[in-house]
């Protein structure tokens, strides 16, 4: 039994609802979580504790350093990530469609409009608290605070200053520490040393795990898929301080066969993809194009040290290289273009994301000069109406011919 | 002596050419219709006939336009940015920049000897298209070629600030009823093209000598807007709506 097409099934037919708050359910599919993916085990362990109420829950940002959810003995429940799921199961029109009917424009960015539609339809747990940063994305934190009053729950908001100069870090350091006693007399719960051990220290072997896909992703031909590093975008930043972390990464290396097919294009990712059932990667595939690494998969950050927690979840927010000047992301995209050994840049301009297609223009022209040819490709991430497959075709099909 | 064969199904109008030696021995325009395989197999059939060849004497076809995955005798397919290029290198191949302005999508190229160096296309809207034109005309109860002619004569132009093609039409119709001069209008709507052509042109980066291809490129409304917004003199080939499969069957006859 598949319990992917399970679940899909019951999202589908509406009772979803009352099963994800079933004990039974939980208790049901667990006969058959042995024989799943770590990746499947991981999201039924996370979605049980949430919706059971088995623990503390935090509706996170992508960003937001889980480490700090999980050393507090929280869950975290990451919306963006879990609208991601949501239209790769081919679910996110009725949602978006409630978002907009409660007037939520077409003009934000569909991974937000979907969580509200999700949380308009009550299909999401009831949080403790809500957590986000202003990293990268000025609208996550105005969709986190709108959710927080939805819930009447606390939203603990990290504001992000500049590019991680002393001051912007000590400034970052005193919130974090404020949030986590906050949190903690919230909670009624203080965060032992153990526990940022652990925490901290999953988080590491994750980033070992995460350097050794790296690697792979430089061998040619490449024998990573890029769809499903992108895919696992999502996973990366929410196991982050979980000993499943290493477990899912480690389970994700093993499964790459090293004796990759031939290839005839190399391409490097930026920002992410179209998570809806979209023919584009298969296409891709056809032709013969690796995509040998994306920016976000390959966010990577400094070890993090027990010793100094809050210091080291700073230094881990500005390891994203989307902060501060766009010269930082362009310098960094050179780079892993140039150790991939790339022929060029595909950036996925989604829809309603100011962060990433603000830059695109700037992006294409710098990377121009480094003679590092980029095609712009618009689209949406999460919405599929926006998709159109035609237009698409030809824009990736003409800019491999220029290749 | 081999006949290599271009076929451009367009979104509104299929074009296909023979070549034979280099020359061209036969080439036609139908409509696409709803029926894009089917428009292929019988525009292939008119250029046997044309040609007075038999199938076996045509040792590639290369099939371009949205329709070319709809082409399934095709040896290879290109896409139409590629054709152009190719195309207009044969015809004009000191151009740097060329437009191509198509029934359903427009594009800004920049070629280097004959070569794709980089490209922008239209997005999510028609305005700037063949389809534009063509509902903005109806309105006038002139053919396209009717309304760009009827634009040249007018002294001054109503603006129109729409960009939706719905939205521009709504206001084009309240101008009409309004009585405001027919010409006047007629050239604000080319206007209206051109600003959106010239904007991808822009951000490609404006280099001279430029050229225009496709089936727009025969209004001489819009080729006239586009000078002016651009502030350049545009290179037209004879049959620029033909650019694209001549693209298609040079292409054919090279990688035979």
């Amino acid at each position: 039994m598949n319990l992917g097409n399970f679940v899909q099934a019951k999202l589908q037919d509406g009772s979803a609802i009352r099963l994800l708050r079933s004990p039974w359910i939980y208790r049901f599919l667990s006969l058959f979580l042995r024989s799943q993916s770590p990746s499947v085990r991981f999201s039924f362990h996370l979605a049980r504790d949430a919706y059971l109420k088995r623990k503390p829950v935090a509706f996170t940002s992508l960003f937001f350093p889980t480490e700090l959810v999980y050393a507090l003995g929280m869950v975290p429940f990451p919306l963006e990530v879990i609208a991601a799921l949501i239209s790769s199961m081919g679910m996110a029109v009725p949602f978006l469609k409630k978002a907009e009917e409660e007037w939520y424009s077409q003009d934000l960015c569909s991974f937000h409009r979907l969580g509200m539609g999700l949380a308009l339809q009550d299909y999401l747990p009831q949080p403790d608290v809500v957590l986000s940063l202003t990293s990268l994305c000025d609208g996550s934190h105005r969709f986190f605070y709108n959710v927080s009053r939805l819930f009447k729950v606390p939203h603990f908001l990290i504001e992000v200053p500049g590019n991680g100069g002393k001051k912007d870090q000590e400034y970052v350091v005193r919130q974090l520490k404020r949030t986590r006693m906050e949190l903690e007399a919230l909670l009624e719960r203080k965060i032992k040393k153990s526990d940022w051990e652990d925490s901290l220290g999953y988080s590491n072997s994750l980033r070992e795990e995460l350097l050794k896909i790296y690697e792979l992703q430089a061998h040619v031909p490449c024998p990573v898929s890029g769809e499903a590093a992108l895919g696992n975008v999502g996973l990366i930043f929410t196991c982050a301080g979980s000993r499943w972390g290493p477990e899912l990464i480690s389970a994700w290396r093993k499964s790459i066969r090293e004796n990759a097919s031939s290839e005839n294009y190399r391409l490097f990712w930026l920002h992410l993809r179209p998570y809806y059932p979209a023919p584009i990667f298969a296409f891709l595939k056809e032709r013969g194009v690796s995509i040998v690494g994306d920016e976000l998969s390959n966010y990577i950050w400094p070890r993090l040290d027990p010793k100094n927690p809050e210091l080291s979840l700073s230094s881990k927010i500005y390891a994203n290289f989307g902060l501060g000047p766009i010269k930082n992301r362009i310098d960094n995209i050179v780079r892993l273009v140039r150790e991939r050994k790339a022929q060029g840049v595909v950036n996925f301009s989604h829809r309603g994301c100011r962060q990433s297609t603000g830059g695109a223009f700037l992006l294409k022209e710098a990377l121009k000069e480094k003679g590092i040819p980029c095609l712009i490709l618009d689209g949406d991430c999460v919405d599929p109406r926006e998709l159109n497959w035609e237009q698409m075709r030809t824009r990736i099909e003409g800019f491999l011919e220029i290749l | 002596m081999s006949v290599y064969c271009g076929l451009d199904i367009g979104s509104l109008q299929a074009k296909g050419i023979l070549l034979r030696d280099g020359h061209p021995l036969f080439r036609t325009i139908f409509p696409t219709g709803g029926n894009a395989p089917e428009t292929a197999k019988k525009l292939f059939q008119a250029l046997l006939e044309g040609g007075e060849i038999s199938s076996d004497e045509v040792k590639t076809i290369v099939a371009t336009g949205y329709g070319r995955i709809s082409v399934p005798f095709a040896t290879k397919t290109v896409t139409e940015i590629t054709c152009h290029a190719r195309g207009i290198a044969h015809f004009l191949p000191q151009a740097k920049t060329l437009i191509d302005l198509g029934g359903q999508d427009s594009k800004a190229i920049r070629l280097e000897k004959g070569k794709v160096m980089d490209f922008v296309m239209n997005d999510k809207c028609a305005a700037g298209t063949g389809r534009f034109l063509e509902v903005m005309a109806q309105n006038f109860k002139l053919t396209p070629w009717e309304l760009g002619e009827l634009s040249l004569q007018a002294k001054n132009e109503v603006s129109i600030s729409a960009t939706c093609t719905v939205f521009a039409e709504s206001e084009v119709i309240g101008l009409i009823a309004r009585g405001l001069p027919r010409e006047e209008i007629a050239r604000g709507i080319m206007s209206a093209i051109a600003q959106r052509i010239a904007g991808m042109v822009h951000r490609l980066g404006l280099e001279e000598p430029v050229a225009m291809s496709g089936g727009v490129a025969q209004n001489p409304g819009v080729v006239k807007a586009l000078e002016r917004e651009l502030g350049v003199s545009i290179l037209i080939p004879e049959e620029p709506q033909m650019i694209g499969a001549w693209g298609a069957a040079l292409i054919a006859q090279e990688y035979a």
